[in-house]
């Protein structure tokens, strides 16, 4: 079957982190905050087993039959997570200083960090790929999804429709 | 629809007895016979910059509670709605959860996983 280098593709690839975080919003009190965060809200934090996947789209090298090579997804997926991996979020990471590290705060840093790094490594393309054996074209973060547990996740990105 | 920025699921378990008329089906759906479903509830919206959430997990988890869990668990399926397919089934809890009493058009899906062989998506 000939491929068709003007077609779209996506990729989607997980990698997973083990975080403690803990929801109570300093300026309310305790009660308020049992009665928002429920459990979460414990003193002494709770911990998830997270799954992170990056849905990457671009187009075809012919050569390699990929979009973008695995091994630099996932070295730009480690760096986003490397921060936060067996971390307590709320303490370790700055930007849960100021934002509670909820499902969908920690997504929404995922999303910024990968995005910021898939842009540079786009964006690098044009000048050092070509001296390189093989020339990917660039590709764009379309979303990423954040699982906390099994039973809830959390999709962020630019433009987002349910899916199926 | 306009697209979304944030798209929250939470997965909810409902076991059902069903049954497909035998006129629409050749097989043994025209039995009686259940399923644990899963029940994908998919919300849509910004995180509130005091809570971080599109939607306290206490709440979802108390609006699905009365508004399906619990009618659906204390009646059989038959008597809540007169067709049972997933379709069918999908497209109610879809529309309980879009009542502006329940969810509102911040529900922008219901995902209804039959078995592994099939799932079924009401969505606006």
């Amino acid at each position: 079957m000939s491929q068709q280098p003007s077609k779209t593709y996506r990729v989607a690839r997980r990698v997973y982190f083990s975080a403690a975080h803990q929801l109570r919003n300093q300026a309310l009190t305790h009660e308020e905050n049992l009665n928002l965060f429920g459990i979460q809200a414990a003193t002494h934090g709770l911990g998830h087993n997270y799954i992170l996947e990056a849905y990457i789209e671009g187009a075809l090298n012919e050569q390699s039959a990929m979009i973008m090579p695995v091994a630099q997804l996932d070295a730009l997926l480690k760096e986003v997570v490397t921060g936060l991996d067996h971390k307590f979020l709320n303490k370790d990471v700055p930007y849960f200083r100021e934002k509670l590290p909820t499902t969908e705060n920690v997504a929404r840093y995922c999303h910024d960090f990968l995005s910021l790094l898939i842009q540079k490594y786009s964006a690098q393309k044009s000048t050092t790929e070509k001296s390189q054996s093989v020339d990917h074209p660039p590709v764009t973060l379309q979303k990423i999804r954040l699982y906390e547990t099994e039973d809830l996740w959390v999709d962020c990105g630019p433009a987002l429709q349910p899916e199926f | 629809m306009s697209p979304h920025q944030f798209l929250l699921t939470r997965r909810y378990k409902m076991s059902l007895v069903h049954q497909i008329p035998a006129e629409f089906v050749g097989n043994e759906c025209s039995q009686l016979h259940g399923h644990d479903f899963k029940v994908d509830v998919v919300v849509a919206g910004m995180p509130d910059p005091v809570t971080g959430f599109l939607i306290s997990r206490l709440e979802l988890d108390r609006i699905v509670e009365t508004t399906l869990l619990k009618p659906y668990r204390e009646k059989p399926l038959h008597e809540l709605q007169n067709k049972m397919t997933g379709e069918a089934i999908a497209a109610r809890l879809f529309e309980l959860l879009r009542a502006p009493s329940a969810l509102g058009e911040s529900c922008v899906s219901v995902n209804l996983i039959e078995t592994r062989k099939n799932r079924f998506q009401a969505t606006v």
